[in-house]
C-alpha cells in the first residue's frame, strides 16, 4: 500500500503520512466493507481515496500554466522499451510528470477506472481526464526515449 | 500509443511495490489510540459542558422561583370593620391568586390561617405575608385608593421597610463584550517563511511539494483582540464577592510578504476563557454602583486557523491549516466597573481594567503575545437575582 501511495506523490515522506492515513480510515471504517468484491481491492481504493483527498487538498492536480513542452510523433512509440526498463526506473520517469497527468495515468491504467469516474473523483470534465491522459502517455513516451 | 503499451504500464505498476517502515506501524498505532483518547475527551467535554449547563440553570431557576416573594406587607385588621376588611382581603386575595407559588408554601401560609378564608378572623396575624413585585403593590395601593373617602389610610398595607432586603443581591449574571482601548498592534516584521501560528517553519510536505512560495520577509499586523462571554457574580456580603464564567476571544493577526511575491496569510486564533476574581464594592449610591475587581483568568487555545493565500504561477493554490495549542494561556486581570441599574433587575457596566498575559512560548504568536500588558474596555448587561 505504501507504493500505491508513493505513485501519487512526489516524496516518500508523504506517501509514509499517507500510509498512516489510510490504514487509520481502513481500521476505523472496516464495518463499511460489504464483501462486494475483494478486500484488498476495497483497501486499495480507500489509499487511492486517501491519495486523492491529499492532491485534492492542496489541489495537487492543477497544473502551473508552463505545460508547452513539445510531445513526439506517438506513432514512433515502442514498447520493447517499456519491457525493457526496470520498475525502479519506471517509477523515476512517471514521478517526473507533472501532478495531474502522473494522477489521470495511475487512475485510468493502474486502477482501472474510466474517465468519467476520474472527472467525477477530480473535479474536472471527462474532455479534460481524455486530454491529460493522452498527453501523460505521450510525456512518458517522451522520457522512455530519452532515457533509451 | 497500442494496448499493449497500456498492458505493460499496468503490469509493470501493478507489482511495484514498497516495504513499510517498522516505525509506521508504531505511528499508526499511537494514531489510533490518540483519536480514540480524542473522542473519549471531546465525549467527556460535551458532558461537563451539559452539567455546567444543566447547574447555572437550575440554580437560575431556583433564585428566580424563590424570590417570587420578596417584600413584607403588614395588614392592622384591628382598625377596619368586617365587610371592608374582607372586601379588602378579597381583592389583595386576586392578587396573591396570581403568585405562582410552591404548594409547600401555600400548605405552610394555610397552617397559619393566612390565606383568604370568609371564616377566618385571624386573617393576617402577627405573621408577615411576603408578595411579589412592585406591581403587586401597585395594585394594593390601587385597592386603597378605591375605598370609601376618608378611610383610605388606615387601610394602607404596609411595607416594611425594615426587613427588605439591602440593596445588593446575591447573585448576578453579566452579558459583555470586550476590546483593547489601544486598538490594533503594530506593524512588525518576521523574517524567513513561517507560520504565525506555531513559529515554526512550515510543514516538509508543503515545501517538498513547492506548494508554497519560498518567501523570507513577512510584515504583520496584530488585530484588537475581541472577547465576550457570560459572567457570575455572587455577593458574600455589601462589600465583597466572587465572579466566574466563561470568555471567547477572537485574535486575528495578518502577515504580507515583503518581497514581490503576493503572499498573505491570516490568522484566526479562537480561545475560551475561565476567570476567576474577587469583587470589592467601593460605593453603592441609589441606582449607581462603583466597585473593582481582580483575578487570574485561564485561556484554551482550541483552534487557530491559518489561510494562506498567494498568487504566483509555480506554485499551487492557496490553502489553510489549523493548529492549536495545548497548553494554558495565564493571564491576571484588574478593573474598575461603573453599573447603572436601569431598574432593579437590569443593569448596564463599564469596566475599563489592565491585564497582563504571561509570555507562553507554545502558544499562537498574537497579540497577547507582542503586548502582553494592555488597557482593555468592557461593557455589558447585568441582570441582579
Amino acid at each position: 500500500m505504501l507504493g500505491v501511495c508513493y505513485r501519487y506523490v512526489n516524496d516518500l515522506e508523504t506517501a509514509h503520512d499517507l500510509m498512516h492515513d489510510g490504514f487509520i480510515t481502513v481500521f476505523t471504517k472496516i464495518g463499511d466493507y460489504r464483501n462486494e468484491g475483494s478486500f484488498e481491492g476495497w483497501m486499495r481504493r480507500v489509499f487511492v481515496t486517501t491519495a486523492l483527498g491529499y492532491l485534492r487538498k492542496y489541489k495537487l492536480y492543477i497544473e502551473s500554466k508552463n505545460n508547452d513542452f513539445s510531445l513526439p510523433n506517438m506513432k514512433d512509440n515502442d514498447p520493447s522499451v517499456l519491457e525493457k526498463i526496470s520498475e525502479q526506473e519506471l517509477i523515476r520517469l512517471i514521478k517526473s510528470l507533472p501532478n495531474g497527468y502522473r494522477t489521470i495515468l495511475n487512475l485510468y491504467t493502474i486502477e482501472g477506472y474510466s474517465h468519467r469516474e476520474i472527472a467525477e473523483m477530480l473535479h474536472i470534465s471527462e474532455g479534460t481526464s481524455r486530454f491529460r491522459y493522452a498527453r501523460a502517455k505521450a510525456l512518458l513516451n517522451k522520457r522512455l526515449v530519452e532515457h533509451r | 500509443m497500442t494496448d499493449k503499451f497500456e498492458d505493460i504500464l499496468k503490469k509493470k505498476l501493478e507489482d511495484y511495490s514498497l516495504e513499510p517502515f517498522k516505525k509506521d506501524w508504531e505511528i499508526i498505532e499511537r494514531r489510533m489510540g490518540l483519536s480514540a483518547k480524542k473522542k473519549k475527551f471531546e465525549y467527556f467535554k460535551f458532558v461537563a459542558a451539559a452539567i455546567i449547563i444543566g447547574i447555572l440553570l437550575s440554580g437560575i431557576l431556583f433564585i428566580l422561583r424563590n424570590n417570587d416573594i420578596t417584600e413584607l406587607i403588614f395588614y392592622d385588621q384591628s382598625i377596619v370593620g368586617a365587610n371592608e376588611e374582607n372586601s379588602l382581603l378579597r381583592s389583595l386575595m386576586e392578587i396573591y391568586a396570581d403568585i405562582d407559588l410552591p404548594q409547600k408554601e401555600k400548605d405552610r401560609l394555610n397552617a397559619n390561617g393566612l390565606f383568604f378564608d370568609n371564616t377566618a378572623i385571624n386573617f393576617y396575624p402577627a405573621d408577615i405575608e411576603e408578595i411579589g413585585n412592585e406591581d403587586i403593590n401597585d395594585s394594593i395601593r390601587r385597592i386603597v385608593d378605591n375605598l370609601p373617602n376618608g378611610r383610605n389610610n388606615p387601610f394602607i398595607p404596609q411595607v416594611r421597610q425594615s426587613v427588605k432586603k439591602s440593596k445588593y443581591t446575591n447573585w448576578s449574571l453579566g452579558l459583555f463584550a470586550d476590546g483593547n482601548i489601544g486598538g490594533n498592534g503594530n506593524t512588525g516584521n518576521i523574517s524567513g517563511n513561517y507560520l504565525l501560528a506555531t513559529r515554526s517553519a512550515i510543514t516538509a510536505v508543503n515545501m517538498a511539494n513547492n506548494s508554497i512560495p519560498k518567501v523570507e520577509n513577512f510584515n504583520y499586523n496584530h488585530k484588537m483582540p475581541l472577547s465576550a462571554g457570560l459572567m457570575v457574580r455572587r455577593s458574600l456580603n455589601e462589600k465583597w464577592g466572587v465572579e466566574t464564567g466563561l470568555t471567547y476571544t477572537l485574535l486575528v493577526s495578518k502577515a504580507s510578504s515583503g518581497s514581490n511575491i503576493d503572499y498573505t496569510k491570516k490568522q484566526s486564533a479562537h480561545y475560551i476563557g475561565v476567570p476567576v476574581a474577587v469583587t470589592y464594592t467601593i460605593v453603592r449610591k441609589k441606582n449607581l454602583e462603583f466597585y473593582s475587581h481582580a483575578g487570574i483568568e485561564m485561556n484554551f487555545n482550541v483552534r487557530t486557523h491559518i489561510k494562506h493565500d498567494f498568487n504566483h504561477s509555480l506554485y499551487v493554490a492557496p490553502f489553510t491549516e489549523n493548529y492549536n495549542a495545548n497548553n494554558v494561556q495565564w493571564s491576571a486581570a484588574a478593573n474598575i466597573g461603573l453599573m447603572y441599574n436601569i431598574n432593579p433587575v437590569l443593569g448596564i457596566y463599564f469596566e475599563p481594567g489592565y491585564s497582563h498575559f504571561f509570555t507562553n512560548d507554545k502558544q499562537p504568536e498574537t497579540y497577547w503575545q507582542e503586548h502582553p500588558d494592555n488597557f482593555n474596555m468592557r461593557i455589558g448587561f447585568r441582570t441582579n437575582f
